[in-house]
């Protein structure tokens, strides 16, 4: 089974997640979520969903000045993408707990 | 970090950017700036963290492209687009436009000694700002004084000093603006490019019109002496014995009526000489155009002054072309034999 055809459906989920504590530039989101183990993904993938979930109001930006280097875009949750991030984690929850029940064999005859 | 490698590593963003930008070409307007906006701000960071060119570490800016596209929550294009297959209406038509502009990219570039010709306009990019900065000073001196555009050296009004410094001023910032767009977000963008095509489609008509300096006033060449021709508003004629003339029609030398005035009298009212027919066309002029104004001079003898005689009158000379056709009669027949 391919893990990239998984990653499709929660790129959001992960970004928002990464977002949770601590805002982040591009590259910076990239290296967290490869750093938790989603090794495969891509940066293309990552910069494109930041950008749409900006477009849909739940991510906010900031331009920090680097003396070194240039200049970084960084990305913060709003209030939107909390209440995101909180709604698509319980949608997770029971998801992947259905899932690891059904492949447990505990389902409930 | 050196100028140097930020002026390379910012060239390679913007190729690589260029590139996505093509494959993405389909895209309607609006949803392609929201998605590539901030690309080259993210490409950037990717390229100064970390080794290796963006290429080695992204992959091909059209694989880049098509996996943006999927994250995006877009319709991946048809698997064909890529192929070079099948490819309908308009994503068609821009294919075709970019690809073919990108041929003659190359080619024209390597005539001029660059990969591309759009190498050679980035290049060429400040040389640019300084024409933006120049044209909107013209622009500045020629709302305020038509009769400014003098050429293409901006004057206000009659003062050169005001034009050079407006000229200063124009080129500094539109090579200020010209710096920093880079980092200029959508709207601000948006706004020079508008602004760009703006400058651009009032130079090129004005540059189609002959200066743009398009006036129904009428200037005698020869006479040269109205400069500016804005601060006359009537012509008063005087015979010899210093009497005025009413009535009198001006006329240059192809029979064309010679219109000088501003049409309207010192009460107010429309000038009588100047008025329109009942029928709407326009009366032939006659001077002075408001018969009622008092005038420069009483009329009457020795009224008039001669104050200034710009130009003394010239005695009517023979024709100067009688002497040079003269010397070469003989020759033409030698030449037009030799052709057959």
């Amino acid at each position: 089974m391919d893990s990239t055809q998984l990653l499709k459906g929660v790129l959001d989920l992960a970004v928002l997640a990464v977002l949770r504590d601590e805002d982040g530039y591009g590259y910076d989101i990239v290296r967290r979520l490869r750093a938790a183990g989603l090794d495969e993904i891509g940066d293309a993938s990552v910069y494109g969903t930041l950008r749409r979930l900006f477009q849909a109001g739940s991510l906010t930006t900031y331009v920090v000045p680097s003396e070194e280097g240039p200049h970084r875009k960084y990305y913060a949750l709003n209030k939107a993408g909390r209440s995101q991030l909180e709604l698509s984690r319980k949608v997770w929850s029971e998801f992947s707990g259905s899932m690891n029940s059904l492949l447990e064999g505990k389902v409930a005859a | 970090m050196s100028n140097g490698m930020t002026s390379t590593s910012s060239l390679e963003v913007e190729q690589y950017c260029d590139a996505v930008r093509a494959a993405l070409v389909d895209l309607p307007g609006e949803l392609g700036d929201d998605l590539l906006d901030d690309l080259p701000y993210h490409l950037t960071e990717v390229l100064a963290e970390g080794e290796g060119s963006l290429r080695e570490r992204l992959g091909e800016p059209t694989v880049y492209a098509e996996e943006l596209r999927a994250a995006a929550g877009l319709e991946p294009v048809a698997a064909d687009f890529a192929a070079g297959g099948a490819r309908t209406g308009l994503a068609d038509i821009a294919a075709r436009v970019t690809d073919f502009a990108g041929r003659v990219d190359v080619r024209v570039g390597s005539l001029v000694g660059y990969p591309r010709l759009v190498d050679l306009l980035r290049a060429l990019r400040p040389g640019w700002w300084v024409l933006r900065g120049w044209i909107i000073a013209l622009f500045t001196c020629g709302v305020h004084d038509r009769s400014s555009w003098n050429g293409l050296t901006p004057s206000l009004g009659s003062s050169a000093l005001a034009g050079f410094c407006i000229t200063v001023v124009a080129v500094a910032a539109s090579v200020w603006f010209g710096g920093r767009s880079p980092r200029f977000t959508r709207w601000p963008r948006r706004a020079i490019a508008v602004g760009n095509a703006v400058i651009a489609v009032w130079a090129l008509t004005a540059l189609a019109s002959g200066g743009g300096a398009t006036t129904t006033y009428y200037v005698d060449p020869a006479a040269g002496s109205y400069s500016p021709p804005f601060d006359v508003s009537d012509v008063y004629v005087y015979d010899q014995n210093g009497n005025r003339v009413d009535g009198a029609r001006l006329f240059d030398q192809n029979g064309n009526p010679i219109q000088v005035g501003s049409g309207t009298c010192q009460d107010g009212n429309p000038a009588p000489g100047a008025e329109t027919g009942a029928d709407g066309t326009a009366r032939a002029w006659t001077y002075p155009l408001c018969p009622g104004d008092p005038g420069p001079f009483r009329s009457g003898p020795g009224a008039v002054r001669t104050a200034s005689p710009t130009s003394t009158p010239s005695a009517p000379t023979s024709s100067p072309r009688a002497t040079p056709t003269s010397t070469r009669t003989a020759r033409p027949k030698a030449t037009t034999s030799t052709t057959r």
